[in-house]
């Protein structure tokens, strides 16, 4: 487990009382310039305190909400294409394989 | 016309003489001659490409040498148009194919007289607005497309092939950004790996798409050279996509109007008009110099005073450096050259 990389815990006065198997780890690598958001830091590990979560509730924690991160193109989950509107009902579990890409323009 | 210098194509499995032949006959549209463009133009020109119209608004700059691969520091110093300064290295590089350079902007006035006769367009630009205008100019016309965009170590790639069960850019593009809103290579840079490699790319399908290749890919590719990804991703086509699914075509419909539009690498604005507008560069020069610095040539004219610095073109586009927005683009434009 990263630990050096949590960033994020969801529900935290609940924290001190949930065990450790209790929470839910993911892991979150963004590609190219989808890194910006996060520092230039290739991945991003959130905990989470259920053992599944949707697609957007998963952006949400960690700071890509549908109103601010415009750049934010799909998650591809397991090598699934999950875009902004799908991810309101896509289920993510631990063990799920998740990228976050950008839109991109340049050239 | 000698076509030795295309064996080591010929030979290729997926190539042949027959394929050769069907580059020799096609006709391609780039639009955008930057990192992108200028790598997919030298690509298609080496390849025997027959016809190939280029397409861009901008000048050779000297921080485009970086990535830029067909632009020398001469063409900076002389701030050739891009589509000029392609198309003079081009012709050294293969005189037997035809080569039309036109330098525009691209909107919704003139992009349908760009696509229309051409059996392929290949995207080399550098924002998003141009590649919706492209997708639906293509849709309506059923112009087979490829997408291309390059920014820091990522980059992406996609087919648009106007087939029923294909997805088309607004597909997979599932929302317009507003401007301002996304990064550039202004903001977060790029390098000249991932555009060389998304235009190389491009350049494949091309071939792959031009000579009826059965290998044509239908997936979205995304490359991070940094980070050592690569992903093939398969997308859907929409049934409710506002392009391909409803022929609703919201740019293509909107009149072009007066626009100022930053570019990307720089910190200027481009400020061009709807009108056919006819500047003569040299009645302008002899306007201008008495309140500051002027040279021109038939292709461009800069200026430079204390208040501004601007470079304008025989079709009216110009491009004001170092000023705050577009809005002041278009007030200096104003007061410089005439709304």
């Amino acid at each position: 487990m990263e630990s050096q990389q949590r960033q994020h815990t969801q529900n935290t006065s609940d924290y001190d009382e949930k065990k450790e198997e209790d929470l839910m780890t993911l892991k979150i690598i963004m590609v190219g310039s989808m890194k910006n958001a996060f520092g230039w830091k290739p991945s991003v590990t959130v905990d989470v305190d259920k053992d599944e979560i949707t697609g957007e509730d998963l952006l949400s924690l960690i700071g890509l909400d549908r109103d601010e991160a415009k750049m934010f193109g799909f998650l591809l989950v397991n090598g699934t294409k999950v875009n902004r509107e799908a991810a309101v009902d896509f289920i993510i579990k631990e063990g799920d394989t998740i990228k976050a890409f950008p839109k991109t323009f340049g050239g | 016309m000698n076509i030795d210098r295309y064996k080591k194509q010929i030979i290729f499995y997926g190539i042949g003489e027959a394929g050769q032949q069907k580059l020799l006959k096609s006709r391609v549209t780039i639009i955008g001659m930057g990192a992108l463009g200028s790598v997919i133009a030298n690509g298609l020109a080496r390849a025997g490409v027959g016809y190939l119209r280029l397409i861009d608004r901008d000048y050779v700059d000297w921080s485009n040498l970086q990535r830029q691969v067909l632009f020398t520091e001469e063409d900076a110093k002389e701030n050739l148009p891009k589509v000029i300064a392609t198309k003079n290295h081009l012709t050294e590089i293969n005189s037997e194919i035809e080569i039309e350079a036109i330098s525009s902007d691209v909107n919704s006035s003139n992009i349908e007289g760009f696509i229309q006769d051409v059996d392929l367009v290949v995207d080399g630009t550098d924002n998003f607005e141009i590649r919706g205008l492209i997708n639906e100019a293509c849709d309506k016309h059923q112009v087979k497309w490829i997408y291309g965009g390059a920014l820091a170590s990522g980059g992406a790639t996609m087919n648009i092939l106007q087939g029923e069960e294909t997805p088309c850019f607004r597909c997979f593009m599932d929302e317009l950004p507003e401007e301002g809103t996304y990064d550039t290579c202004s903001t977060v840079g790029v390098t000249n790996a991932i555009t060389g490699i998304i235009a190389s790319f491009e350049v494949s399908e091309a071939i792959k798409i031009l000579t009826d290749s059965d290998a044509v890919s239908t997936q979205y590719l995304a490359i991070d050279t940094y980070d050592n990804l690569i992903d093939y991703i398969d997308v859907e086509k929409n049934p409710n996509c506002p392009v391909c699914g409803q022929k609703q075509y919201t740019q293509l419909d909107s009149p072009a109007g007066s626009l100022s539009t930053s570019l990307c690498g720089t910190d200027s604005w481009q400020v061009a008009s709807a009108a056919n507008k006819k500047i003569n560069l040299k009645l302008l020069a002899a306007r201008l110099e008495n309140v500051g610095d002027v040279n021109y040539t038939k292709f461009i004219l800069s200026f430079k005073n204390e208040e501004v610095s601007f470079k304008i073109f025989p079709d009216g586009r110009a491009i004001f450096e170092n000023v705050r927005d577009g809005i002041a683009a278009k007030t200096a434009y104003a007061e410089y050259i005439g709304l």
